[in-house]
């Protein structure tokens, strides 16, 4: 399947690992972050990758988001494998999904409706009269379009940053520990805002985090231990 | 949103440093336009000095003609002297229309007997020097009666120095060996703008000073002008024949000192060459810079799916602005401080020649922008190496 194609692809799609494996040294030391992984996402569903730091959840996100390359093993979307890209393909692979990180890497001199609107000017897309305010709105931050990062708490500047993985209508949205920076009551609305996107837009929700009670409020959740799932 | 927006509000969050960097483009620009603007200029003034002139040769005593001819244009004191036994001799060859014996001399108002204190050149002349200087017009009164008349013509911007009017007797000083000698004459006439030394200058007629000064017998050049028909060139090798007699025609003239300018010029140039890899290095490292410190940002923005032709579109749109408006500010630099720039100049050119030399050139104005933004925009292409290999992954994996 192309990129053109799984842009154009209005349906979340099923993602599958086979053997998935990932190393890297340090020094001369063989360190293996990701051990063989094998799994299957079905399509609109809300996957949690549960660990302690160091487990490889964290690695094995980046793969399924392109972010990373496997040293082994397969990768599936909708059964076409994804293959070794080029770096500028990898990219444009890159827009079709939506990542939301620990840090949320807003762009402190734009607005909130300027960092939302920035993943548009890569795709050379234009953003549709109203698909900003309603975007906000689904984050609950359309009172504050005008604010700059520096203006806003930790919990907006995370729901910025998810309505920004949004604005490009990724297929899946992969997040690396969205609440690691939030407090508590912050990190419960972050998911609950989730479950929220899962349910009305039908988006693949594929999270890492290490609180097993907020990840309780996923369809599925994937424990993993020295690379391997359990 | 755009990326020419997110990099103009790039540019504004670092101001101090866009401003600086600013600040060293317009340098840069100012020195090349300006050297530029008044090579051009130099050029102009000194073909509109020596075209107006009804003088084909100058005959001068041995020695560099052409600092000679300089120095006697802009009332220098050259070495050595002719007589007028050779003055004789070169009106009496049959191609020489007119030949006209020129002495001069340093002198000053005499401050106790005229108001000011006002030191120029004081030239000896003979009434057919007039001919020879068809631009001279007389603003106020007439040329001398005679060549021993006591009498005093005054350049226009010297008769506003001195503040004197026709009629009024005015006294000068000069020395006379060890002795201050002060004469006296009628000021007869004041002579317009020219546009040339002579608006500084004081005349006086040739005969009278040679009674009055040590030199007795003594010219310092013959301004020649040959008569219709003629070769200027053969006469000037003919009257070089002469015994201590070099000659110069105008246009030789014109053309060493054109070439003297030339040669300095491209010396300037040489250092205009480090100038301008100095500014290049510069900006180079200043946006090495940039890039290094938002290895995140740019990260973040492979990330969303920015691909590396738009994040070097990013970072040259940057740089070009830069360099445009730095190019931009360095000519408004160069144009708005050409006056001192040109009083620098001529505190170190003694015989620059009068009149604007700072030329405004529209077509140099835009070759300086363009090549600037040419240059800058090339330099851009420096720290996109940085840029090609940031992995978004390693920017993540960092924090």
């Amino acid at each position: 399947m192309s990129n053109k194609q799984l842009q154009q692809k209005k349906a979340s799609p099923e993602i599958r690992l086979e053997n998935v494996s990932k190393y890297y040294y340090r020094g001369t030391e063989e360190v293996h972050a990701v051990a063989g992984v094998s799994l299957r996402v079905k399509p609109a569903s809300f996957l949690c990758l549960v660990g302690a730091s160091g487990s490889g959840k964290s690695t094995l996100l980046h793969m399924i988001g392109c972010l990373d390359y496997p040293t082994n093993g397969k990768i599936f979307i909708d059964e076409v494998e994804v293959p070794n890209l080029e770096k500028r393909r990898i990219n444009l692979r890159r827009s079709t999904f939506g990542y939301v990180f620990q840090q949320f890497f807003l762009i402190p001199t734009l607005s909130v409706e300027e960092n939302v609107l920035l993943p548009l000017s890569f795709s050379h897309k234009k953003a549709k009269p109203g698909e900003v305010d309603k975007i906000l709105s689904l984050v609950h931050l359309e009172h504050r379009k005008k604010h700059r990062p520096s203006q806003l708490s930790g919990g907006e500047m995370q729901r910025v940053a998810i309505a920004r993985a949004l604005m490009n209508d990724p297929l899946v949205l992969i997040a690396d520990e969205p609440t690691g920076n939030l407090d508590s009551h912050n990190s419960e609305e972050m998911f609950n805002l989730f479950l929220e996107l899962n349910k009305s837009t039908g988006k693949t929700l594929i999270c890492a985090t290490h609180n097993m009670e907020l990840a309780q409020k996923a369809q599925q959740i994937l424990t993993m231990k020295d690379g391997k799932l359990l | 949103m755009t990326l020419f927006r997110l990099a103009f509000k790039n540019l504004w969050i670092r101001s101090t440093r866009t401003m600086l960097t600013l600040l060293g483009i317009s340098v840069v620009v100012a020195i090349f336009f300006s050297l530029f603007s008044f090579g051009k200029g130099y050029e102009k003034a000194l073909e509109g000095e020596f075209s107006s002139f009804g003088i084909h040769i100058l005959a001068v005593p041995k020695g560099c003609p052409y600092e000679a001819t300089s120095l006697l244009m802009h009332g220098g004191n050259i070495e050595g002297s002719l007589s007028m036994k050779q003055l004789e001799e070169i009106r009496q060859h049959p191609q020489v229309k007119i030949a006209s014996p020129l002495y001069n001399r340093h002198t000053k108002i005499n401050p106790d007997l005229n108001p000011g204190n006002f030191e120029t050149a004081l030239y000896a002349i003979e009434t057919d020097l007039f001919d020879l200087k068809p631009f001279w017009e007389f603003k106020e009164g007439r040329p001398f009666e005679s060549n021993d008349a006591k009498e005093v013509i005054l350049g226009h911007q010297a008769a506003q120095a001195v503040q004197a009017k026709i009629g009024d007797e005015l006294a000068f000083i000069v020395h006379k060996g060890e002795d201050k000698l002060t004469i006296k004459g009628t000021l007869v006439g004041i002579l317009n703008i020219t546009g040339t030394s002579d608006d500084n200058f004081i005349f006086i007629p040739f005969a009278w000073i040679q009674e009055l000064v040590e030199d007795r017998d003594i010219i310092k050049a013959v301004a020649v002008q040959t008569m219709q028909g003629s070769t200027i060139a053969d006469v000037s090798m003919d009257l070089s024949l002469l015994r201590d007699v070099q000659t110069v025609t105008f246009r030789q003239a014109q053309y060493t000192l054109q070439q003297l300018l030339d040669t300095t010029r491209q010396l300037l140039q040489i250092a205009l060459v480090f100038t301008l890899l100095l500014g290049l290095i510069g900006l180079i490292n200043t946006m090495f810079m940039s890039v290094e410190e938002r290895k995140k940002e740019i990260g973040m923005l492979k990330a969303l799916g920015a691909q590396n032709r738009q994040l070097v579109q990013l970072i040259i749109t940057e740089t070009v602005f830069l360099v445009f408006m730095g190019s931009i500010l360095g000519i408004l630099w160069s144009v708005g401080l050409s006056n001192s720039i040109e009083a620098g100049i001529r505190a170190l050119i003694e015989s620059a020649p009068p009149g604007k030399l700072s030329y405004f050139s529209w077509p140099i104005a835009f070759l300086t922008v363009g090549g600037a933004v040419i240059a800058g925009g090339l330099s851009a292409l420096f720290p996109t190496g940085i840029l090609l290999n940031i992995s978004p992954l390693e920017v993540i994996r960092n924090e």
